[in-house]
């Protein structure tokens, strides 16, 4: 009987986009990401993505050291895992095979 | 933005954990970078987030709501489904069976004719041994809780459409019992549109006044019945949170059912009488009195039970 194969690392526009920017320029805030993306990610869907990145693997988050004021909320810093640097990789370069129009 | 922010606050008590900490505490934060624009555009993208991280998350929740306390809300939705059928068997049997069941409707007939109106009653009834039967093992209260009102949204849903399906079926019921189509329709047959343009118009007239007031306590009942899943769901909780055996969970639940259908039906006729020599007495508040005893008791049961379970604990 056959089984079906686990299923190959996917990546959507802006993941691609998301661990694209977080490899060129390191620990990156939400905003910052949002600014970098020119337009490409909004400020209201980037943390939801973001959240899914870190639940595959693909990105760790850390809190910022503490604010000023008290009670202030921390900001989360992003930074792409070695598997996502490697599923970066093998999607750009699947991309460049099967689909060059969409690897620009 | 603080953490003691009032906005915040709100939403953690209705949010994960994981959605705080990874949606709305970053974007939050994000509004104290963001001097000089206004605040709104933080909180329209929080709302924006919070609806996209919703979408997105619904399988995975409702996976895991299937699954969770091995698979208490299937268990709860299938033991209500089998309750609710056996109970309507139960109150439609007599009428079934008596004299004044005429032969020439069948079985099946009489069956899907009856039901809607005994529906109205088992469905919420139903509570009483579904929900104790499938969260008898769960340990959290507040999730146990949650999940309950969510099966008394469902009832009340599903007892309202059986609702708007019985006067057409006991007018069908009627017709097809005396072989005649034009008898008039009585109160019993008359959607709540028609009920309360009756007791408005009776009301206008001196002679109509006790009529009008029986017609609004018929009104009234009907939605009192609907709104009976709510206090049933939070004593079926109850008795969930009592966490006994099948056995003992089986004879509380179905002993729960049937007192609260005979107490349904006795008091039925008390509030007859009481309407009829109490002129001063609204119809409303007879009517919804059920409702408000039976929150009440199950208020205290679920606070028993709460402090029954916190001394085992200690």
């Amino acid at each position: 009987m056959s089984r079906k194969p686990a299923a190959l690392p996917r990546l959507s526009a802006k993941e691609s986009l998301i661990l694209d920017l977080l490899t060129r320029d390191g620990e990156l805030y939400g905003l910052q990401l949002v600014a970098a993306s020119k337009g490409r990610l909004k400020r209201g869907t980037v943390y939801v993505t973001l959240g899914r990145m870190e639940d595959k693997g693909y990105v760790t988050a850390r809190a910022e050291d503490a604010p000023d004021g008290a009670g202030g909320l921390p900001r989360r810093l992003y930074e792409v895992t070695p598997f996502g640097v490697r599923v970066l990789k093998a999607w750009t370069t699947l991309l460049h095979h099967l689909a060059p129009e969409l690897a620009r | 933005m603080t953490i003691d922010h009032p906005v915040r606050r709100f939403l953690a008590r209705v949010c994960s954990a994981g959605t705080m900490a990874r949606v709305v505490d970053p974007t939050l934060a994000d509004v104290r970078f963001e001097r000089g624009r206004p605040a709104w555009i933080g909180y329209a993208a929080l709302s924006r987030a919070l609806a996209v991280h919703a979408i997105v998350s619904s399988p995975a929740r409702a996976r895991r709501l299937w699954n969770e306390d091995e698979r208490a809300m299937p268990k709860a939705a299938l033991a209500c489904a089998a309750a609710a059928v056996i109970g309507t068997l139960v109150l439609i049997a007599p009428v079934m069976m008596g004299n004044a069941s005429p032969q020439r409707i069948g079985t099946v007939r009489n069956i899907v004719l009856l039901s809607p109106q005994a529906m109205v009653i088992a469905l919420p009834a139903s509570m009483l041994l579904g929900i104790p039967m499938a969260f008898r093992r769960s340990r959290d209260r507040r999730r146990v809780l949650m999940r309950t009102l969510g099966i008394s949204s469902a009832c009340i849903a599903g007892a309202l459409t059986m609702l708007m399906l019985v006067p057409d079926a006991n007018q069908a019921y009627r017709v097809e019992a005396s072989g005649m189509t034009d008898i008039p329709r009585g109160p019993a047959e008359w959607g709540l549109r028609e009920l309360r343009k009756e007791f408005e118009s009776l009301e206008r007239t001196p002679a109509g006044a006790q009529a009008a007031r029986e017609l609004r306590y018929v009104y009234q009942v009907r939605l009192s019945l609907v709104g009976m899943a709510l206090p049933l769901g939070l004593l079926a909780a109850a008795i969930a949170a009592l966490k006994r055996g099948r056995t003992w969970t089986m004879a509380i639940g179905s002993m729960a059912s049937i007192g609260y259908i005979a107490a349904l039906f006795s008091f039925s006729d008390a509030a007859s009488t009481v309407l009829a020599r109490a002129p001063a007495v609204p119809p409303a508040a007879v009517a919804w009195l059920p409702v408000a005893a039976l929150m009440a008791v199950a208020l205290a049961a679920w606070h028993l039970a709460g402090a029954r379970a916190a001394r085992a604990a200690a």
